[in-house]
């Protein structure tokens, strides 16, 4: 037998066995279209949002400054909540610029170090792009110092008024979330933009592995162990940890919980901030028909969202309090996440044939 | 045929593979390749910062069975392993101090290799062999600065010396086409039906690599040529198309996964195949007078010899099959998996959650992270002696914490070429009280 019979019988046998199949012949989905629908419609308008809340809750620490009174601590109080939900839309896509500029470190480390930070204030003499400054900048020192650092809101407002140290500390955190974030969106509205829709393969350092990296970085070691797992006792014998709760002075963790989760899915099925939902990773485990034991996988994680938020809500009071008294709806959050992380670093990772290390190495 | 008849052509068969005098240029091309090609991949390997990643960066480190006592390395002692790789890879290219040239790189491989088992791959299991092999042969005679002496050098070599090489490649290739004779990789073309849609980007086939009918095409002749690669090398009329195809599919492979500079190996290897007349022609662009062949008398292997290459071929050729005494399937248990050149034949990923209780019954979910790398964790969540070892190493650490009798625990999911997560581990075993031998692992959950 010669080689082109063999071939032809090969081809002829392996077309049979192929057609014998009710699923499609063919992985139908455009890659570039799916990064571009990410930069442009979802990631984009994030970081745009980001910056201009930063910029808005400077200009509030500005006018908080002019004028120290309640009326105006209630204005910047509310600028730095809005910009807190806002981060959550950014802290799941820490990768290029966002990671050259250690985003989310500056933007959300805490718990803060109080002592730190009133160091700081007391010798007025600090470099806050400095490594050992990470916990006392970004949101949760704002968190502490608009919220925390006395008893009532009165009090807070003379140390603020007593201390002009304490205000231009103020200041020095919020420019600086204004200048990152700033410099943040000009890099993605520049040049990133491309370089990710063009990085389209799915090695280590492409965008798509680089997205559901990070992704599910943030997931579980952020959302689930950060903002649940470690405040509940899970890292300390089941003894509560409510002190290094997110936002733990303005007791605000649960919103931002909720908003977390659910910009998350936003991001995995590539929904933009208006709601549109466009090419997402749903999407492609759609166009590679991605399943566990029969049932769809994108059915399943849109889901255990769901699940997440009903467990979310089932907590009627805030995080804080929930904890202490009932730390059992506390841990069904915890196990509900922790069966999306499965859906996600295992099934989701294996059908798309990404590469889930944050490390290069060779296979065989 | 007579028994008289039989003992001739047994005779007669082992004279020709073992005894004959053979030229010994294309043991020479195999020296000089697997020097070179040993020198680059070391220096990849540090270019890369692999080094760092991998040997000095964990806090802690996967050991084989039986080889817990192999320290892990300072970064003197690493940096200096691989600066005398790199010197014993040149020296092996030509030929200077080849023998301690040869055995300290066997020791030296062996060890980067024995540091953390997570970096396991068939291709350095293979290095391992070849070098452990190339200390007992006659490499150095020709074309090498050692045969400068005249009593060193010498145009012919038994038969053997060649042969064992050629039969350590022929063991690669057709137990990895074995292995592909399995109802998924024929009839599912799994995993390649996840792995080729992924490179659609690539330019030229990108395209047909999201038909499904690629995928069977891919898996089928990924096996016919793994099964018949060596006889089709063997075969003089075959040979020259053969080796084309093999340097296509091998191309192929390092285009389409991530698979490092194991085709390179595989491409310089197989050239050992090539009649004695090619390889003298070769030489002899550079020292026109490669002299002609004389019988000398033949060289008769010594009993030493004979015995451990008879050891050493049973062992290639029975070890891989020592998956037959577990039960379970193979590619989920993995017992008996590795040595075996199961090479890229699944898809799987894994996800590990470890739980340590005290004596009190108080839980605390493990941060993998303090303790492993992300590769490490990524290898550990799909093994199950990793598994075990990682508790025990867990029960341990949470010792010197101060928990009394800490018991382990694992919730683990894997999924095996992407048909869904199952949990792997028996979660209400406690691992840490276990230890890790030969005998079939009872926590493994069957596959379901």
């Amino acid at each position: 037998m010669n080689y082109k019979s063999l071939v032809l019988i090969l081809a002829l046998f392996v077309t049979l066995i192929s057609c014998d199949k009710t699923e499609p012949n063919k992985v139908d989905f455009d890659r570039t279209a799916l990064l571009n629908n990410y930069a442009n419609k979802v990631i984009l308008p994030r970081y745009e949002l980001l910056q201009a809340k930063s910029t808005a809750l400077h200009d509030a620490a500005l006018n908080f400054e002019a004028n120290i009174n309640q009326a105006n601590l209630d204005l910047l109080r509310a600028d730095f909540q809005a910009t807190y939900l806002v981060w959550q839309a950014c802290s799941s896509v820490e990768f290029g610029p966002a990671g050259m500029e250690t985003l989310k470190l500056v933007f959300n480390t805490y718990p803060v170090d109080r002592n730190k930070i009133l160091t700081n204030i007391a010798s007025a003499s600090y470099n806050l792009d400095a490594a050992q400054q990470i916990d006392a900048i970004g949101l949760p020192a704002l968190d502490y110092l608009l919220y925390g650092t006395n008893n009532n809101d009165q009090e807070i407002l003379n140390t603020f008024t007593n201390q002009s140290a304490a205000i231009n500390y103020l200041l020095d955190l919020t420019s600086q979330l204004k200048n990152k974030s700033s410099s943040v969106y000009a890099q993605w509205n520049t040049t990133y933009s491309n370089t990710f829709i063009n990085a389209n393969g799915t090695d280590v350092g492409s965008s798509l592995s680089l997205l559901i990296n990070e992704m599910n970085l943030d997931f579980e070691k952020f959302i689930r162990d950060g903002k649940i797992g470690i405040p509940l006792g899970k890292r300390s014998l089941g003894n509560p940890q409510v002190d290094k709760l997110e936002a733990y002075y303005s007791r605000e963790s649960l919103v931002l919980v909720k908003e977390s989760v659910q910009r998350l899915e936003e991001l995995y099925s590539g929904t933009s901030l208006e709601g549109v939902n466009g090419l997402g990773l749903d999407d492609y485990l759609d166009a590679v028909n991605a399943s566990n034991n029969g049932q769809d996988l994108s059915l399943l994680i849109s889901n255990q969202f769901a699940a997440i938020q009903l467990s979310l809500d089932a907590i009627n009071s805030n995080l804080n309090d929930a904890i202490i008294n009932n730390p059992s709806q506390v841990d069904d959050v915890y196990n509900k996440m922790q069966q999306l992380i499965v859906y996600f670093k295992v099934d989701l990772a294996s059908n798309l044939g990404v590469l889930i290390s944050y490390q290069d190495n060779d296979g065989d | 045929m007579t028994v008289t008849n039989l003992k001739k052509a047994i005779h007669k068969a082992y004279t020709y593979l073992v005894e004959n005098p053979v030229s010994i240029y294309p043991l020479v091309t195999f020296r000089i390749a697997f020097g070179i090609l040993m020198l680059i991949s070391t220096l990849r390997f540090w270019y890369n910062g692999w080094i760092e990643q991998l040997y000095l960066e964990p806090a802690f480190h996967f050991k084989y069975f039986g080889f817990y006592w192999i320290p892990s390395p300072s970064p003197l002692v690493i940096y200096s392993v691989f600066i005398l790789l790199i010197v014993t890879c040149i020296c092996i290219s030509l030929g200077l101090f080849y023998r301690a040239s040869i055995i300290a790189f066997f020791f030296l491989f062996s060890y980067t290799e024995l540091i953390d088992a997570t970096t396991y791959l068939n291709h350095y299991y293979f290095i391992t062999i070849v070098s452990f092999v190339l200390i007992f042969l006659p490499a150095n005679r020709q074309f090498a600065i050692d045969a400068n002496s005249p009593a060193h050098k010498s145009n012919l070599v038994p038969a053997w010396t060649i042969n064992v090489l050629k039969f350590q490649l022929a063991v690669v290739y057709f137990y990895a086409g074995l292995a592909k004779l399995n109802y998924t990789w024929l009839f599912e073309a799994l995993p390649l039906k996840i792995w080729l849609p992924s490179n659609v980007h690539l330019p030229l086939i990108g395209e047909l690599l999201s038909y499904n009918t690629t995928a069977y095409l891919f898996s089928w002749a990924g096996a016919l040529f793994d099964l018949s690669i060596i006889l089709l090398l063997i075969y003089k009329r075959t040979r020259f198309m053969a080796y084309l195809a093999l340097i296509i599919f091998h191309l192929m492979t390092w285009y389409l996964f991530p698979i490092g500079m194991f085709p390179f190996v595989m491409i310089a290897s197989t050239l050992i195949f090539f009649s004695e007349k090619s390889h003298e022609k070769f030489y002899s662009l550079f020292k026109p007078a490669v002299p002609q062949l004389q019988l000398e008398q033949s060289n008769k292997p010594s009993k030493i010899v004979l015995t451990a290459l008879s050891v050493f071929i049973s062992f290639q050729l029975l070890f891989p099959f020592r998956y037959l005494l577990y039960p379970g399937d193979l590619f989920w248990t993995e017992q008996g998996y590795r040595f075996s050149w199961r090479v890229m034949l699944m898809e799987k990923a894994g996800y590990a959650t470890f739980t340590v209780e005290d004596g009190n019954g108080r839980k605390e979910i493990v941060d993998n992270t303090l303790y492993l790398s992300p590769f490490q964790e990524k290898m550990m969540s799909t093994q199950a002696d990793f598994i075990l070892q990682y508790a025990n190493f867990l029960k341990d650490e949470y010792q010197q914490q101060g928990f009394t009798k800490p018991k382990v625990y694992a919730d683990v999911f894997v999924t095996l070429n992407g048909l869904g997560s199952k949990r792997f581990i028996n979660p209400a075993i406690d691992l840490a009280v276990l230890k890790d031998n030969f005998a079939p692992k009872k926590f493994i959950l069957p596959y379901q």
